[in-house]
Parts: structure tokens; C-alpha cells; sequence
């Protein structure tokens, strides 16, 4: 915690405590490092043992099969386009929002930031029945828009936004109106450039979201070749699965995880700076 | 001097255009399903065939008496209880033994935070292999030590703690980022002066630590209360709500009554029922919270 | 075009009145400083002009046209602020070119206008620079040529020179009195340091607590204030204001009582016995064996050309004497203060002042 000096037996427990963590870190990692193991193996070994976490004999036939039969592939791209879409429009949608409630005065102002924050008071499943009903009343099942638009409207994004937007400084509005420019140029020119850390948090929380998205895809998207790697993944747990070979089963895993964990290498570092923008009311 | 007093510019009609999408989207995907919801819920509607009647409140009577329903909302209540103090106290473990600077304790909140990137689908297929009785992680284990391997998912007793430990292990990122992001805001100062008052490592984290994030630990509990209460894909995917039901959850229900029974009628009266536990949840919320800023 | 007037402009937020009411010409080509402690209104007053403030009551007109209703974005004014406002996203020659940009101006034009500034302000080898990398000095030099590449009719400055230390509060300072001669516009500037409204402005506008204490030049201000007020505020170091009673009135000559002291003061008004305060500027005061005045030295402040002498007046009021004589005394010391060339100002009991001035005002 502290960067003072501290006396020898502190610094031993310090030692001691942080070996703990490392020793606890590797334990939690160690079910991803077998189940990466497991999808380099050949099906064959792994029918006889699953044990072990060395690749050997080692193979990489699992996704060389997975890309091959096409399927897991097309969900990835599903899960792409879903992902793409639904967190482009909702740091539009949120960004929009947020700076009418951070810097513009309106009637009803309040009322309608209330009405925005009980949203988040609405837990999917008290909503996804009737949004079932009205997808298919539209005929439109089965699509990506199907799977983006029910997401857009998200409450804690225009709350962080709104935080956000708060925090800079007025004067730069200001000298903005000064400089000619209409709220439009403001927002595009001088907010949304200042709000790349906010908007990165935001889109980072939510393209992991969409990838992870589970009940509501799993009722729209009924056809097979629709699913997103999320659904997709559920069904082969569930059925063929197991027999089809375990290595492509862990395979198909691993190919499903890499984009959000590489996504999350990246920009890690937004996550806890986010996290921390939008607790710190 | 400089400025202040207004809250913004007025500028109603270029608010209005801002707020436009979001509010349009919300309106048609938020408030009218609520509302259709309800209506759905005081009908007997057949999810295909087009079958509907209107029966009033005779689903939710029907609820009242449901047995299996009582069911989900115990075992529910059970994995709330399970789940929520252990992760609330494994991610403030987790985040005062990471929190700090230095290449080590960055990559071990990496370690930590991943695994909640990862979709339902990957965690409950990781650990429904690690806890696999005949190819999973542990029999090696078992084995040497002897025992005949355990099938936890498929035992009465283990199957919801096992359900519990995916969760754990998926959802500790965010509470220790919580966690963090507080930690990171405890003037240093005050570890100064309580290092200069000779105070121990324990006596810092009661006397110091734990009020000065006593707001984020609400705000965490309440967050897993609202998060764990509405659990389905680990259930769904690890014990299909076995053995004998001892995993079935309230949401797992509202979707089996739904889309494999096609009862959307009384599955909306569920869903209803789930959001009036939500919304107390909140309001006690925002009760607790208000009390915690009186104090 | 550049003249603006306020026809008893008015602010409140809610029920507190912050300005209750200020009317003022601006001639075009002015330069104009509002000067007055914090809290006076002046940065009010300002962001009224700019359209940064909704005005409450009353009538702004920039240019002979009404702009009350008149959004900032079309007032043609261009304001620098106190802490920049440069965008932090943008580049030097971006923070200056944003404004005709939005303007649609031609491209030619807005590379004319931003090298001409440039060069003016000595900005061209920092150009493609972010302001982060950029000197305090540097930033404000930016704040200002993104308000002159814009040529507009109205410059307005809220306090400037705060932020920035004081040899480059000097340093800027003249460089802006410059530019007010190079471009001739209207300059409307807000300050509460009054050697920077002594030394820049054509106008003084002293302002307390939302009213006009008093509009002239420097001189007038300083020569001629109309209240205690005034005569406090402008002056370094401050005027010495000197509580007395008024006697020995004849029609334009009078004595001011002190605690043991008397000075002949010229007044017109003022009654017979009237409780009053003498202003002595402190380098009025000069030191000599048979002065009227008794003092008891506390502190002795030797700033090369001059010295500053801090004193007690035997009623316990603390006065200050500017000398420019090389013998000094010592700390402890009596001294008699005798009254040298210069104004005698006296102020009513309201602070109002009823000095009678020989001649016209210089």
C-alpha cells in the first residue's frame, strides 16, 4: 500500500502475502491453460486421458476442423457484426444523451433523467417475453438488428457519459460559442475528441456485453446458421459436443474467446479507470 | 468569478434532437415491453398457434400456489446467498492484495479481471470439464488420493456450490475493479499518518481501509444482489436445473415456461414477479445508500 | 461597429441580484478595463457582453445593434479567458483556425489571417504543437491569437494574466497594450489588479458590488476619485485613509482634526463639525522636524528608489509614507510627517468625496 519505508518484518509479510496471490493467480488461471491444452491435443489422446497440461502429442487439426466445417466461423462473424454495430450505436446514442444532460438546458430536464435512470431499475428478463413477441409479430427473428436494437437504449452508458461530459470544463464550451461553432460542431468537434478515455471505457464494456450476450440471442436467434458464438457454443455443449471430440469443442472455445481476450490485453488499462469514473459520483 | 450559476445553455430544441434516439429506442424497447409485459401476463397466451384469452389475475393465483415456482425462488435465494458474500469478500481480497503499483500486481489484476471477459458458454464449459467426474481436472487427484471421483454437478448437495464457484470465478472482475477504483481514491495520506501511529496492517484495513470504501462495498453487494438474483446461463448450461430441480433459478423457469412450454402468459407473470423483487431490491438501495450518507 | 453600450443592464440568478443595474458607452477603439475586488460583477458584466450570461434586464448593444437576444456564436466578439480554454485535442494552428473554420471562411483567407497572427505574436515555431507542450506564456499567446485571427469587432479579456507569474503578467501586459494600438479594436478587459487597469487602460470602470463606483481615465481615477472607494482601490501603495473631523470651514478652505494633528484641506460641501475621512497618497508625506503630524515608526521598507515608512498615528491608525529622502529612521522612532505637493482628499461621512481640485481634471 504504502510506499514509505517499512520495517523488515512488514516487508517479509508483504513478500509473503504477495507469493500468496501470485501462487492463488496461477490457480486461476489453470483451468484456461488445460482447456487450451486440451484443444491442441488429438482426440484420440484425449479419449484416453484429459490429464496433463503439456500439448502432447501436440496437433492443431481441432481448429484447423472448426474453420473448415465453417460453422463456429460464421458465429464469429455474427458475434463481430452484432458486437460492431451495437457498441457503435450505443456510444452514438449514449454520447448524444449524455451531453444534452451535462450541458444543455431543457424543460423537464429532471424528470426525463429520472425516467432514464429507473431504466436500469428493469432487469432484462422482465422484458425479453414481450420483446419476443413483438420481433416476431415484425417477421424479424433471425436478423442481426434483431439482436442490436433492444440493446441500444442503455441507461448506465448515458449515465457514465453524462458524469463525462460534467467534468470538462465550461470554458472550453464557451470559447467554442465564441469560436462560431453550433452545439452540433461543439459536441463532435470539441466533446467527443476530450471523451475518447469515457467512450473507450464505455464501448470495451460494451462490445463485451454483446459478445456475451446469452438469453436474448438464445431466444431470437433460433436457426443454427444465425446464432452468435455465445448461442452457437451452448448449443454444441450441450449436444454433439462431447462426442464429436473434445479437442473441438475446447478448440471452438478458445477460437471463440481470443478476440475479447485480446480486445481486453489491450485495453485493459480503461477498465479500472472506467470503473473508477463511473462509481466516483 | 468565473461564471457558475446556470446550468446550461437553454436550448430545448437542440436538447430534444440529443436526447431524440436515445429516448426513442428506450421508449419502444424498454417501457412499452414493460408495459406489454404486464398485459401479456394477465392472458393465456400461447407462444405459437396464436392462442390467447384474457384470464386476469389468474396467473398470478396460479403462482401463488405453484410449487415449483416457490422452488426456483429458493434455490435463486440460495445462490444469492451463496454467492454474494463470498464475492464480495474474494474481491476485496483480491483487490488489497493486487491493489498498488509495479509490472507484478498490474499482471495479476489482469489475471483476475480476464476470466470475466470470457461468455457464459466458455465458463460453464470450462468448469463443467473441471468438475467432470470421469474426464475432469481433479480426478488425477482423486485417484492418487484413492477416492472414487465425485460428480458434483450431478450430486444434490454440491451441484449449486459448484454452480456457485463458475460464478465466482467469472464475475470477481468487476467487484475488484470496484474495489480498486476505491482504493485507488483513500488519500495516501492517512496510511502516512497511520504508519507514523505505528498501527498494524489489520487495525489500517478496519480502522481505515474499510470506511473509507464503505460506499463501494454497498454499492458492490448491491450490484451481486441485482447481478446473482437473475442467474440462468450457468444453471442452463452446467445442470439443465438438476438434480430434481435443486438448480432450477426463477429465470431458468420464466425461460422453460416460455419457450419450451410456450406459456408466455404465465411466464410473463413470473417475469413481473422477478421485476417487483428487483425493484424492492433497488429501493432498498437507494434507502440504504441515503441512510450510509446520513451516517 | 465596435462601440458597445449597456442601457441599465441587470443581473440575478433567482432572487440574489447580482448586478442591479449598469450603464455604460464604450467608444469604438476603447481600450476598457473593469476593475473592482472579486465578487463585484465585472466577470458577470463581461460574460453578459460575450453572451456567456443570460442578462436579466436592460439592453446590450454591440455596434448600435441590440444583442440581447443575440447568441454568443453572433455577436462578433472574441473573448480570452482566464485559463486559456485553448482545446487540449488541438493543435496551436487548430486552436486558432477552429472559429473561421466554423465561420466557413476561405482556406487563402484563414492562412493569411493565422500567419499574420503568428507572426504578431511570435507563435510561428510552436504552431503544430499541443498546448500541454506549451509555457503558460505561450498558452495565453494562443488564447489571444485565436481571439485576433477572428478580426473581430469586440475583444474581451477575463483576467487574463492571472495564472501567469509576474514577470510575465509585466512582460504580457505590454504586449497587449501594443496590440491594442496595432489592431485598433475595441478592447474590453477585466482585472482585479489595478496597476494592470492603470497602465493598459484608455478607461477605468471601478466597479463594487455590481454598481458603477466610478468611469474615467487613469489619471481622473487616480487624481480625482469620487469616493473612498475609488481613492482605496487604485494606488499602490494604498491611499492612507484617515479618519478626522471637518472644522474651521470658510468657503472653500477647512481644517481636518486628526488625533493630534490639523490639515488644511480645500473642500466644496461639507458641514461644520462632520465626522470625515482624510486620503493622503503615501508619497504626500514627507518627513520633517516641524511636520504636523506625530507618528511612531513600526516597519521600515527600503525598495531602492523609494522607501516605504509604516507608522502609527497617535489615534492608533496606521498610516504609510512613500520618501525619497536617504536618511532614514528606526523602527521605534518618532517621526513628524509634513504634508508635501500633491492632493488632500477628503470624503464625507458616506465616503463620497468633497474635495474642491484647482483647475480642470489633467
Amino acid at each position: 500500500m504504502s510506499t514509505a519505508r517499512r520495517t523488515g518484518s512488514a516487508r517479509t509479510t508483504d513478500i509473503i502475502l504477495l507469493g500468496l496471490t501470485v501462487a492463488f493467480a496461477i490457480l486461476w488461471m489453470i483451468p484456461v491453460v488445460w482447456v487450451v491444452t486440451m484443444s491442441l491435443k488429438p482426440n484420440v489422446e484425449l479419449m484416453r486421458s484429459t490429464a496433463g497440461f503439456i500439448p502432447w502429442p501436440f496437433t492443431i487439426d481441432n481448429y484447423f476442423n472448426l474453420v473448415k466445417l465453417a460453422t463456429v466461423p460464421r458465429w464469429l462473424m455474427h458475434s463481430f457484426i452484432v458486437a460492431v454495430s451495437m457498441t457503435a450505436l450505443v456510444l452514438i446514442v449514449s454520447s448524444l444523451a449524455g451531453y444534452a444532460f451535462a450541458r444543455l438546458d431543457f424543460p423537464f430536464k429532471r424528470t426525463l433523467f429520472l425516467i432514464m435512470i429507473a431504466g436500469l431499475m428493469v432487469p432484462e428478463q422482465a422484458v425479453f417475453i414481450p420483446l419476443f413477441t413483438m420481433f416476431a409479430d415484425w417477421g424479424m427473428h433471425n436478423t442481426h438488428a434483431a439482436l442490436v436494437a433492444p440493446r441500444v437504449a442503455v441507461p448506465i452508458g448515458v449515465f457514465l457519459m453524462t458524469q463525462f461530459f460534467r467534468a470538462v470544463p465550461r470554458e472550453l464550451e464557451e470559447a467554442a460559442e465564441l469560436d462560431h461553432a453550433s452545439y452540433f460542431t461543439i459536441f463532435w468537434r470539441i466533446m467527443l475528441p476530450l471523451s475518447v478515455p469515457a467512450l473507450t471505457t464505455l464501448g470495451l464494456f460494451t462490445f463485451i456485453f454483446a459478445w456475451n450476450d446469452f438469453l436474448w440471442p438464445l431466444v431470437s436467434a433460433t436457426k443454427a446458421e444465425m446464432f452468435t458464438v455465445t448461442v452457437g457454443l451452448a448449443s454444441i455443449q450441450g449436444n454433439f459436443a462431447f462426442s464429436e471430440g473434445l479437442g473441438s469443442v475446447m478448440a471452438s472455445a478458445v477460437f471463440a474467446s481470443l478476440p475479447i481476450v485480446i480486445l481486453f490485453l489491450i485495453f485493459q488499462r480503461f477498465i479500472v479507470a472506467g470503473v473508477a469514473m463511473g462509481a466516483g459520483k | 468569478m468565473s461564471g457558475g450559476g446556470s446550468p446550461g445553455r437553454r436550448a430545448p430544441g437542440t436538447a430534444f434532437l440529443f436526447l431524440a434516439p436515445f429516448f426513442a429506442i428506450y421508449a419502444v424497447f424498454l417501457v412499452y415491453p414493460l408495459f406489454k409485459g404486464f398485459w401479456i401476463s394477465l392472458h393465456d397466451w400461447e407462444l405459437a398457434g396464436g392462442y390467447r384469452e384474457y384470464i386476469g389475475f389468474l396467473n398470478y393465483q396460479d403462482l401463488w400456489t405453484d410449487k415449483l415456482f416457490w422452488r426456483t425462488i429458493r434455490n435463486t435465494l440460495l445462490f444469492v446467498a451463496m454467492t454474494v458474500p463470498t464475492m464480495t469478500l474474494l474481491a476485496l481480497m483480491l483487490a488489497l492484495a493486487v491493489h498498488g503499483t509495479g509490472r507484478l500486481k498490474a499482471i495479476l489484476r489482469s489475471v483476475f479481471f480476464m476470466s470475466s471477459v470470457f461468455s457464459v458458454t466458455v465458463v460453464t464449459l470450462v468448469w463443467s470439464m473441471v468438475l467432470s467426474a470421469d474426464q475432469g481436472l481433479l480426478v488425477p487427484l482423486w485417484n492418487a488420493l484413492g477416492i472414487k471421483p465425485v460428480n458434483f454437478l450431478a450430486h444434490p448437495l454440491l451441484a449449486m456450490p459448484s454452480i456457485a464457484l463458475a460464478t465466482l470465478w467469472w464475475g470477481v472482475g468487476l467487484p475488484m475493479a470496484l474495489f480498486l477504483a476505491a482504493l485507488g481514491q483513500v488519500p495516501q495520506e492517512l496510511y502516512e499518518a497511520a504508519e507514523l501511529d505505528h498501527a498494524s496492517r489489520w487495525s489500517v484495513l478496519r480502522r481505515i481501509t474499510l470506511p473509507s470504501i464503505r460506499h463501494t462495498l454497498l454499492l458492490v453487494v448491491v450490484l451481486q444482489i441485482i447481478g446473482q438474483f437473475q442467474i440462468f446461463g450457468q444453471a442452463q448450461l452446467m445442470t439443465q436445473g438438476g438434480p430434481a430441480n435443486r438448480t432450477r433459478t426463477l429465470v431458468q423457469y420464466i425461460y422453460d415456461t416460455g419457450f419450451r412450454d410456450w406459456q408466455v402468459g404465465y411466464a410473463s407473470a413470473m417475469a413481473m414477479a422477478l421485476f417487483l423483487l428487483m425493484f424492492g431490491f433497488s429501493m432498498l438501495q437507494l434507502w440504504l445508500g441515503r441512510k450510509g450518507d446520513d451516517a | 461597429m465596435g462601440r458597445v453600450s449597456l442601457r441599465d443592464v441587470s443581473k440575478s440568478y433567482g432572487s440574489a441580484m447580482v448586478i442591479p443595474g449598469v450603464s455604460l458607452e464604450i467608444l469604438e477603439g476603447e481600450f476598457v478595463v473593469f476593475v473592482g475586488p472579486s465578487g463585484c460583477g465585472k466577470s458577470t458584466l463581461l460574460r453578459m457582453i460575450a453572451g456567456l450570461e443570460d442578462i436579466t434586464g436592460g439592453e446590450v448593444q454591440i455596434g448600435g445593434r441590440p444583442v440581447n437576444d443575440v447568441a454568443a456564436r453572433d455577436r462578433g466578439v472574441a473573448m480570452v479567458f482566464q485559463n486559456y480554454a485553448l482545446y487540449p485535442h488541438m493543435s496551436v494552428r487548430e486552436n486558432m483556425v477552429f472559429g473561421l473554420q466554423n465561420l466557413g471562411t476561405a482556406k487563402a483567407e484563414i492562412a493569411a489571417r493565422l500567419d499574420r497572427a503568428a507572426q504578431i505574436l511570435q507563435l510561428e515555431p510552436y504552431l503544430d504543437r499541443k498546448p500541454r507542450a506549451l509555457s503558460g506564456g505561450q498558452r495565453q499567446r494562443v488564447a489571444i491569437g485565436r481571439a485576433i485571427v477572428r478580426e473581430p469587432q469586440v475583444f474581451l479579456f477575463d483576467e487574463p494574466l492571472s495564472n501567469l507569474d509576474a514577470a510575465l503578467r509585466v512582460q504580457m501586459r505590454t504586449e497587449i497594450a501594443k496590440l491594442h494600438h496595432r489592431l485598433g479594436a475595441t478592447m474590453i478587459y477585466v482585472t482585479h489588479d489595478q496597476t494592470e487597469a492603470m497602465t493598459m487602460a484608455d478607461r477605468i470602470v471601478v466597479l463594487r458590488a455590481g454598481r458603477i463606483e466610478q468611469v474615467g481615465t487613469p489619471i481622473e481615477l487616480y487624481e480625482r476619485p469620487a469616493n473612498s472607494f475609488v481613492a482605496g482601490f487604485l494606488g499602490a501603495p494604498k491611499i492612507n485613509l484617515i479618519p478626522g473631523v471637518l472644522t474651521a470651514m470658510q468657503s472653500r478652505t477647512a481644517t481636518v482634526e486628526l488625533a493630534g494633528a490639523r490639515v488644511p484641506v480645500q473642500v466644496i460641501g461639507g458641514t461644520e463639525g462632520a465626522a470625515v475621512t482624510l486620503g493622503l497618497r503615501p508619497d504626500v508625506l514627507t518627513l520633517h522636524p516641524d511636520g504636523p503630524i506625530p507618528a511612531i515608526v513600526d516597519v521600515v521598507e527600503e525598495l531602492g528608489n523609494v522607501k516605504l515608512i509604516y507608522a502609527t498615528l497617535p489615534g492608533g491608525h496606521p498610516v504609510v509614507a512613500e520618501l525619497r529622502s536617504p536618511q532614514l529612521p528606526k523602527v521605534g522612532d518618532t517621526i513628524r510627517l509634513a504634508l508635501g505637493e500633491g492632493q488632500r482628499h477628503v470624503f464625507d461621512a458616506d465616503g463620497q468625496a468633497i474635495t474642491l481640485h484647482d483647475g480642470p481634471a489633467t
